[in-house]
């Protein structure tokens, strides 16, 4: 059971969001006409990480949930980042192996 | 005694903290799913850097930012409809659920439309796959990651037009008011936590070679 009339987000809010997820989506796009380069992959996935942010804080309602979901929320996106940098961190500081023939 | 709390419950707001709790945890699972086929896409991508970037060229850019502005606009319509459903107007939400659930729907023959041109250009390994050049072994690899990580996100979008259908038609028949729509707000979790997975596929799959 919910207790009405409390904690609902503005109309105007969640059309700002899907707006900014948009002009981020066409930011990110855009950097087709950039040169090669592997700035565009820190900046695509910056952008990709601020419209998940918009995502979780706005259509999730993180903004307004209790602090037991926000632990909770952040704990499940930090889990496969450390995986991401761990593995990465092997593959980058490893010498390459010869083929045996 | 209210209808809809569980007799192991004290109260009704301890019995949505625990489903939100519960739901949450299965998000977190969802994002280790998919975060271990990220990170593989990574280390392959950084093994193999030329192959990914032709293979990401072979991809259809508009088809795909088309796709994700179609996911992002379901995302907030949906977000929407749990508003509508809070202010008891359960006409409107089921009418925001149906179009979240229709642009799902869309989104997945957006999809299905690349893969049959992927089809005819022979890029879907062992099935018909028919590069030549130097970096063809390596693009296949990009291709089967492809394909595993689109897939099995189509398969979640499947089920969450599924659960949103179910949903309006609960909404519609009026299971849902002010006082009680925890189900329409977990579905809600779900469709936006394959918003954000998309989110973080888009950039990987079809940005990854298109820069000039």
């Amino acid at each position: 059971m919910n207790k009405p009339e409390q904690g609902i987000p503005s109309l105007a809010s969640h059309l700002l969001a899907m707006g900014a997820l948009w002009l981020l989506l066409l930011m990110s796009a855009a950097t087709q006409w950039m040169p090669h380069s592997g700035w565009i992959t820190v900046i695509t996935t910056s952008i990709a990480v601020a419209q998940a942010c918009i995502v979780l804080v706005v259509f999730m309602r993180l903004k307004s949930s209790s602090n037991l979901l926000r632990f909770v929320a952040i704990f499940s996106f930090c889990w496969p980042l450390l995986l991401v940098v761990f593995s990465l961190g092997d593959y980058m500081t490893r010498s390459p192996l010869r083929w045996p023939w | 005694m209210n209808a809809h709390l569980a007799e192991h419950f004290d109260d009704p707001p301890q019995q949505k903290e625990a489903a939100m709790l519960g739901m949450w945890a299965f998000i977190a699972t969802e994002v280790l799913f998919f975060g271990v086929l990220l990170a593989a896409y990574i280390v392959c991508r950084w093994r193999f850097p030329a192959g990914f970037a032709d293979g990401s060229r072979h991809t259809d850019l508009l088809l795909g930012s088309i796709e994700t502005a179609v996911l992002l606009a379901s995302g907030c319509i949906m977000a929407v409809g749990l508003r509508e459903i809070q202010l008891a107007k359960q006409r409107s939400a089921c009418l925001a659920i149906v179009i979240t659930a229709a642009l799902g729907v869309a989104f997945l023959v957006l999809h299905g439309m690349e893969y049959v041109d992927e089809y005819h250009e022979g890029l879907i390994p062992t099935v018909r796959y028919l590069q030549n050049g130097t970096d063809a072994d390596s693009m296949e690899v990009f291709f089967c990651l492809y394909y595993v990580i689109t897939g099995l996100h189509s398969l979640h979008v499947l089920i969450g037009v599924v659960l949103l259908l179910v949903i309006a038609e609960r909404t519609r028949r009026g299971h849902f008011s002010p006082h009680y729509y925890t189900p329409l707000e977990i579905a809600g979790l779900y469709w936006s936590l394959v918003d954000i997975v998309w989110i973080f596929v888009y950039p990987g799959i079809y940005l990854a070679g298109h820069s000039a």
